[in-house]
């Protein structure tokens, strides 16, 4: 009959010990009073993770700046004069039969 | 005499050249018809009235197209400008003689003065051999040396901008293959080039005349022709190198 009580006792020990761990491992969120008390889990802890033999992430490459494509402008035009100017001097005109 | 006139006037117009058998001048400046109709007269009643006409209107022709080229010249942005003062001077002194000489043509009454006269009018000048030829080789060789530095300009900015990729890691082989050969096309159009203006520019109707001058324009229009392949390469490999470049900017 002694044992069965000092059992009961032990029993009822660890399930208060047990609620306790319980009890401290979830804490209720703070909330507004009126809110949702809906109780969210606090997110554990990230564990640290060993490095493994995973490839290195690409470089992050920088914006570059746009290029002035107003220089090439300038080469057309001085390319478009000099063509008409060969086109002219290959076309002097004729001095009259003596060439 | 009237038939020693005319033999003697048709032996002018064989040594001459101006009035040669051909008909009338073709060229691309002065309008091709403008002295068909006084050559068409002299043909049929050679004499010296309808030979001094030929020659008013050759020298008007001259003189027209002298206008032009000066137009040309001043409207000329790559043009230097000492260039463009040696040509204006030649023209000024071409039509500045044509003038004078049309005056004489005007008082000439017999052949011996005439003929020279007529001669004068083509080999004195050489307006369009010699004139307007350097004048616009002169201006291709002045055009494409623009496009030289025009070339030279985006070449940095193209090495400026290369420099910043790389130092942000992008691989820019492709945008330095294209900008050197970018560079060793320009620098051929360069070579090709360096000091063609002004050597033509030097040329004379005397020398013409003597049979230097013709190769000399002739060596330098497969030059200028040379140089302008070389550049439009140029510019095409510039292309690529900004096209390689924005390609690397994600444009």
């Amino acid at each position: 009959m002694q044992d069965v009580a000092k059992s009961r006792r032990r029993l009822l020990a660890l399930s208060l010990a047990a609620l306790v761990v319980v009890g401290c491992a979830r804490q209720p969120a703070a909330t507004a009073p009126g809110a949702d008390a809906t109780p969210v889990a606090t997110p554990a802890a990230t564990a640290p993770v060993a490095a493994g033999p995973t490839a290195s992430p690409a470089p992050s490459l920088q914006p570059l700046p746009s290029f002035d494509l107003g220089d090439l402008t300038a080469v057309d035009k001085a390319l478009s004069g000099a063509s008409d100017a060969l086109s002219a001097a290959n076309d002097p005109g004729s001095e009259g039969g003596s060439r | 005499m009237i038939r020693s006139v005319r033999v003697a006037l048709a032996a002018v117009a064989l040594t001459t050249g101006i009035i040669a058998g051909s008909g009338a001048p073709v060229g691309a400046w002065s309008e091709a018809a403008m002295c068909t109709a006084q050559w068409t007269a002299f043909a049929a009643k050679p004499s010296i009235s309808t030979a001094r006409t030929v020659g008013h209107c050759e020298i008007d022709r001259r003189l027209i197209d002298l206008s032009s080229l000066s137009t040309a010249a001043a409207d000329d942005a790559t043009l230097t400008s000492a260039d463009r003062s040696t040509i204006s001077h030649t023209i000024s002194r071409s039509r500045s003689g044509l003038k004078s000489l049309d005056s004489k043509l005007a008082h000439d009454s017999t052949i011996s003065t005439l003929g020279p006269d007529l001669d004068a009018i083509t080999n004195d000048y050489r307006v369009y051999v010699l004139v307007i030829r350097q004048s616009w080789q002169a201006g291709a060789a002045d055009g494409e040396l623009a496009a030289v530095k025009a070339l030279g300009t985006a070449d940095g900015k193209l090495g400026a901008a290369i420099d910043v990729a790389k130092a942000a890691g992008y691989d820019t082989s492709a945008a330095e293959t294209a900008r050197a050969a970018l560079e060793a096309d320009t620098s051929s159009a360069a070579a090709l080039i360096h000091g063609l203006a002004s050597k033509v520019l030097a040329l004379t109707p005397a020398q013409y005349d003597a049979g230097t001058a013709g190769p000399i324009m002739d060596d330098a229009g497969q030059s200028l022709a040379s140089a302008y392949d070389s550049l439009v390469a140029a510019r095409a490999q510039a292309q690529s190198a900004v096209d390689a470049l924005q390609a690397l900017a994600g444009h």
